[in-house]
């Protein structure tokens, strides 16, 4: 897992590159100058990091350029190229299908649970309380399918 | 399933996101923990998905040398195959057993690859059986968050046999003999032979024993066993005292003794005779297998005489008076009435100590407890050395009671003493002493006996011995 300059996949690091110009583009769009500035940062953490370095990133310098009353529209412009990048990186191409597949429903999972927690919760915490036990219970449901899988008895 | 820092480190990203999203009130960062959540799921899905296929499509095999002598060594072969390609690294090692020397091989299918092939030089200094069987599979994923290792129900035999010497000797007197041991007497019928079973073709099955119809119906080849009607019946008493030890590694008396025996073993299993086996230790009887058919005995047999090691034990005691010496030493002590004759006396008198005694030599004592059966004509083989002439002449003239033909066959230890012959004029001495002791045995009725040992060893010493007759016949 390594940025673009250091990957053998071209075709996943040229569409991770596109998405992230995209990413410049909603930067200046919502933001101007500083949303250019944004995602020069982001081209730059391209080149050097994995792409959900990218994303992560992209949150933290995102989060300050918008608006504090920001609709869910302009959040989700935002979030579209950076979802993408995570899309495109979640993608074997030798088998595009299946994994597209997988990526996109747990994207949608994740996403529109932290989504339905914003617009129904009443606080921020608790959106984050839901999240954080709703992943690592998925994370353990897989780590004991794959232990039962192999036939490992030695782990729990 | 092992998770790697990387993982841990992307769980702390998200965490950050989700923990700074509440902290600054921004649902864009707590979108972005959800964002990374979804990815780490998905790659954990993909991974368990690809690791799940593993079983079904790997395929691992191990080829190495089925049999060799110890201290030999052979290649082991691991080839690894998918059914399929799968988007994971497959890193399938093998580590040697206990018993074998040698680095852990490691054959790597990359992410997408499907076949691949490794070899390590495994060395076998210890002989017996063996079983190549630790096999596991390490899976990871592309990304190195990952990592599974299992097991694989996956493994190749190897039977690794004593170091035999080449130049045995087995004979009388210095000549070989010519003739096989253990054949049938002229004349006299080997017994009918039924089918006992078919069973898969090992190396070293000889090509007359293919059963041709089962390997054309089971497309693999097969043997066929028979089993003799026979009535004629073999114990083979195999010594593995501490004497036994005497020699060179490699080279020492119990290494000609084994191969002697196994020679012999071979020999009454291509006569479908029934074959009985006492080993014998320091200790006493430490192997037993009854009489048995071809099927029945001649592999375990032939297992444990690959794998019987010299006991470690104390000498043998010293010579008790014979019985024959005895009685004549009491008659004249009867007629003796001095201090002298009356302070010996008691000693003589009880003839039944003698006996008593050779009970707890451990060879005497097992032929003594052997059961020599109902057989119409048993044949009782003795592998041993002549460390301990008194109880062998007394096990071998108890066994002549019970059999109809006694063999003998004797590593010198003339031959074998301090692992060397350095001073050739006291080792033909000594080993004129054994020559003068195996007539004795040879010249008991039904009793054969033979020398075994290395051959060049001998000849260095019995060369000796026509230099001296020369020298006396120049004189």
């Amino acid at each position: 897992m390594m940025g673009v300059l250091d990957t053998d996949d071209r075709l996943t690091a040229v569409l991770t590159g596109l998405a992230t110009l995209g990413a410049v583009a909603v930067g200046f769009l919502v933001a101007g100058v500083s949303g250019i500035l944004a995602g020069a940062a982001l081209v730059v953490a391209w080149l050097l990091a994995p792409p959900v370095v990218v994303v992560a990133l992209g949150q933290v310098l995102f989060a300050p350029l918008l608006p504090a009353d920001a609709s869910l529209a302009t959040i989700a412009l935002v979030e579209a190229p950076l979802a993408a990048i995570l899309l495109v990186d979640l993608t074997d191409w030798r088998a595009p299908v299946g994994t597209l597949v997988a990526a996109v429903v747990a994207l949608a999972a994740f996403v529109g649970l932290a989504v339905a927690g914003v617009v129904w919760l009443d606080r921020l915490w608790q959106t984050a309380a839901l999240l954080i036990p709703v992943a690592a219970v998925v994370a353990y449901g897989l780590h004991r399918f794959t232990v039962v899988t192999v036939e490992v008895t030695d782990e729990f | 399933m092992e998770v790697t820092r990387r993982y841990w480190t992307l769980v702390v990203v998200g965490l950050f996101l989700a923990c700074w999203g509440v902290v600054v009130a921004q649902p864009l960062a707590l979108l972005g923990a959800a964002g990374v959540a979804a990815w780490l799921v998905a790659r954990q899905f993909q991974f368990a998905r690809a690791v799940g296929r593993v079983p079904a499509t790997l395929d691992v095999s191990l080829t190495t040398a089925p049999r060799l002598m110890a201290e030999e060594s052979a290649q082991l072969s691991v080839d690894a195959e998918l059914a399929r390609a799968l988007p994971v690294t497959v890193a399938v090692t093998v580590t040697p057993p206990p018993g074998a020397r040698g680095e852990p091989v490691t054959v790597t299918l990359g992410s997408g690859e499907r076949a691949a092939v490794d070899h390590a030089t495994l060395t076998w200094p210890v002989a017996g059986s063996f079983r190549v069987d630790d096999v596991t599979a390490t899976i990871s994923d592309d990304a190195g968050l990952f990592g599974q290792t299992a097991a694989l129900d996956v493994g190749v035999d190897v039977a690794v046999d004593p170091r035999a010497p080449r130049d045995v000797h087995v004979g009388e007197g210095g000549d070989r003999i010519a003739a096989g041991f253990g054949e049938h007497e002229a004349g006299r019928p080997g017994g009918d032979v039924e089918p006992a079973e078919v069973r898969e073709y090992v190396p070293g099955d000889a090509v007359r024993q293919i059963d041709w119809k089962s390997t054309a119906r089971l497309d693999q080849p097969h043997v066929r066993e028979f089993e003799g009607n026979t009535d004629r019946e073999t114990l083979l008493f195999f010594d593995h005292r501490a004497t036994m030890a005497d020699g060179r590694p490699g080279t020492r008396k119990i290494d000609y003794a084994r191969q002697l025996a196994v020679a012999l073993v071979d020999q009454v299993g291509r006569s479908d005779d029934k074959l009985g086996y006492y080993a014998v230790g320091d200790g006493g009887t430490t192997a037993l297998i009854d009489p048995g058919t071809r099927t029945e005995t001649w592999r375990p047999v032939r297992t444990h005489l690959f794998e019987v090691e010299p006991t470690r034990g104390a000498p043998a005691a010293s010579d008790p008076v014979r019985p024959t010496a005895a009685r004549a030493a009491s008659a004249h002590l009867d007629s003796d009435d001095s201090a002298f004759g009356r302070t010996l006396a008691p000693y003589f008198a009880d003839r039944d100590a003698y006996r008593r005694r050779f009970d707890s030599r451990p060879l005497y004592r097992t032929v003594r407890n052997a059961e020599f059966g109902a057989a119409t004509a048993v044949w009782t083989v003795i592998v041993t050395d002549d460390a301990d002439r008194a109880a062998l002449r007394e096990a071998v003239t108890y066994a002549r009671g019970e059999s109809d033909q006694v063999t003998v066959f004797l590593t010198p230890t003339a031959l074998f003493a301090d692992g060397d012959v350095a001073d050739l004029d006291a080792a033909y001495d000594r080993y004129s002493e054994f020559e003068a002791f195996r007539r004795e045995l040879a010249n008991l009725e039904r009793v054969s006996a033979y020398e075994v040992g290395p051959a060049d060893k001998l000849a260095a010493v019995l060369s000796v011995g026509r230099d001296r007759r020369r020298r006396r016949a120049s004189a």
